[in-house]
């Protein structure tokens, strides 16, 4: 029997709706059917958390007197975009301190900034102004908490990969230092990147609940679904029941930065790539029908990635793939590549996808988060 | 029997002498030798595992620190810090020794002190900080 969102947002408030992690429904679908599934099941709660280039945040540093335009301004050494209006300026993850030295230990970025300005930290502003009529300061400085900051909305144009490469380096040589780590050469080592049955996009395969507007669990607080993240590409091979054997939806997501915690935020550096910032996100699935069911049971067995080679077909875009492997052999710690065992590096952290599922869970549960309808689809598998 | 890994920091007056050599005539102890390194300032440091009868363990120990050589027994903090650690397990993937391992239940972090070897293959596979060198864990958690 068919379920509305209304009426599961209504056993929400009665605190009758019965939520389980994506992980745990794996098992219920397994032991008893899509169909009983159905039946017994109103939420599935998915996580993930891993580096997320695509991200940054939008702060507002409030007028100073006299006012000043911001042409170019750095926070804590890292260079933020000031082409948008006076004292608005847009951090990104990538954004590396300037000056900065290739030691591990000096490598800080965006992500950095922010983690920072989530345990409170203070952080440096320099500031250059264009010296107008109207906003005549030229030079600012100032020291800036994210308590004061007026406003500090997290603004990330991609997220939550729906799947993702493998990255061996194939070559005989040298290793190659890439933003999935450091792969030593001839295959040694195997790194991957995905929450796999637990991961947003790959419980709901065809984006049937996920789309735009969906209120989600970001960085620790609560975000939306703004718009398909940039690169989403809906049309990519696909198994059987539908999963994507390779990168396909991503999603660009928002929410109010002062809401979420370090825990779910962190400045990562990755030594001869650069930095980023990891993040965790979570987002409930209504089990609307059997069919839902079915795609929320998906087991790492089922969901399969392709292994590039990163020493030359990735940097050529070549497109050549190497074979493919299921995330629950990746997990497992190792795979067999051209008849060898390979040892797997995890960058996604499974310990925390379960986290946010498991937070995002308790929220529902005590009727503290209720299931949104997206106000327009993601662009799906037949709409290009 | 006693297992004990510790950290030597041999002074520049103390690097030119056969520290360990004099040790193991003086001491029937077992010596594993991790990690050593001497650093621009021509000071030498030495990671190593120390097995023996309990009190030749204490006394070995004894007899380096009275010859002028820093002893540090790593506290548990020691090279992973468990509050930045967010548990992804990269380091657990480069681990040559199984010091570094993610728990099958709880996919939690686990480090083994006892088996590091102090190979530093880690340190640049965690994009978090949260592992540090030998040198990093002196300077922040200081001499004994």
């Amino acid at each position: 029997m068919a379920k509305t969102l209304q009426q599961i947002n209504e056993k929400i408030g009665r605190g009758e709706a019965v939520v389980v992690t994506a992980e745990e429904m794996t098992e219920v679908v397994r032991e008893q059917g899509a169909s009983a599934a159905a039946e017994k099941v109103d939420v599935v709660t998915t996580g993930t958390f891993g580096p997320m280039c695509s991200s940054g945040a939008l702060l507002n540093i409030g007028h100073t007197s006299p006012r000043i335009n911001l042409s170019r301004a750095w926070l804590n050494g890292v260079p933020a975009y000031c082409g948008i209006a006076a004292v608005d300026l847009y951090l990104g993850a990538t954004a590396r301190r300037e000056g900065n030295g290739a030691s591990r230990t000096t490598d800080y970025g965006g992500g950095h900034v922010i983690e920072d300005l989530l345990r409170g930290r203070e952080i440096a502003l320099r500031a250059e102004g264009h010296g107008t009529d109207c906003y005549p300061l030229r030079h600012h400085e100032a020291v800036l908490t994210l308590a004061e900051l007026r406003n500090a909305t997290l603004m990330n144009p991609r997220n939550c990969y729906q799947n993702y490469n493998v990255a061996v380096n194939a070559s005989s040589d040298s290793p190659v230092r890439t933003y999935m780590g450091t792969l030593l050469p001839e295959m040694e080592n195997a790194a991957y990147c995905s929450a796999g049955q637990l991961s947003p996009l790959l419980n709901d395969p065809a984006y049937r609940t996920i789309g735009i507007g969906t209120r989600i669990f970001l960085g620790g607080g609560r975000g939306y679904v703004s718009f398909p993240g940039t690169q989403h590409s809906p049309e990519v091979s696909r198994s059987d029941k539908g999963v994507p054997v390779e990168g396909a939806g991503t999603l660009a997501v928002t929410g109010d930065l002062k809401t979420m915690s370090a825990d779910f935020v962190r400045g990562v550096s990755i030594p001869g790539y650069g930095v980023s910032m990891a993040l965790g996100l979570g987002i409930p699935i209504p089990v609307l029908d059997e069919q839902v069911a079915e795609s929320t049971g998906v087991s790492d067995e089922d969901i399969v990635a392709p292994v590039v080679d990163y020493s030359r077909s990735y940097p050529d875009l070549s497109g050549e793939v190497l074979g493919t492997v299921s995330y629950a052999r990746l997990r497992s710690g190792t795979i067999e590549l051209e008849g060898r065992e390979v040892r797997t590096v995890p960058l996604s952290s499974y310990q925390r996808a379960r986290e946010v599922a498991e937070i995002l869970k308790a929220w529902i549960e005590r009727g503290d988060f209720l299931l949104s309808a997206p106000v327009e689809p993601l662009p799906g598998v037949s709409a290009g | 029997m006693r297992q004990e890994s510790a950290i030597l920091g041999f002074p520049r007056s103390l690097v030119g002498d056969p520290m360990i050599s004099r040790l193991l005539r003086a001491f029937p102890v077992e010596v594993n030798i991790l990690h050593a390194r001497i650093d621009q300032k021509e000071e030498g440091r030495l990671f190593a595992v120390f097995s023996g009868e309990d009190q030749v363990v204490g006394d070995a120990l004894d007899y380096l620190r009275t010859s002028g050589v820093q002893v540090i027994i790593p506290e548990s903090d020691f090279i992973w810090d468990p509050d930045l650690c967010v548990h992804c397990g990269a380091c657990a993937g480069l681990c040559p020794s199984g010091a570094f391992s993610i728990d099958p239940e709880s996919f939690e972090v686990r480090f083994d002190l006892g088996k590091c070897i102090a190979c530093d293959l880690c340190i640049d596979g965690c994009y978090y900080g949260a592992i540090e060198t030998i040198e990093e864990y002196i300077a922040r958690a200081g001499g004994e």
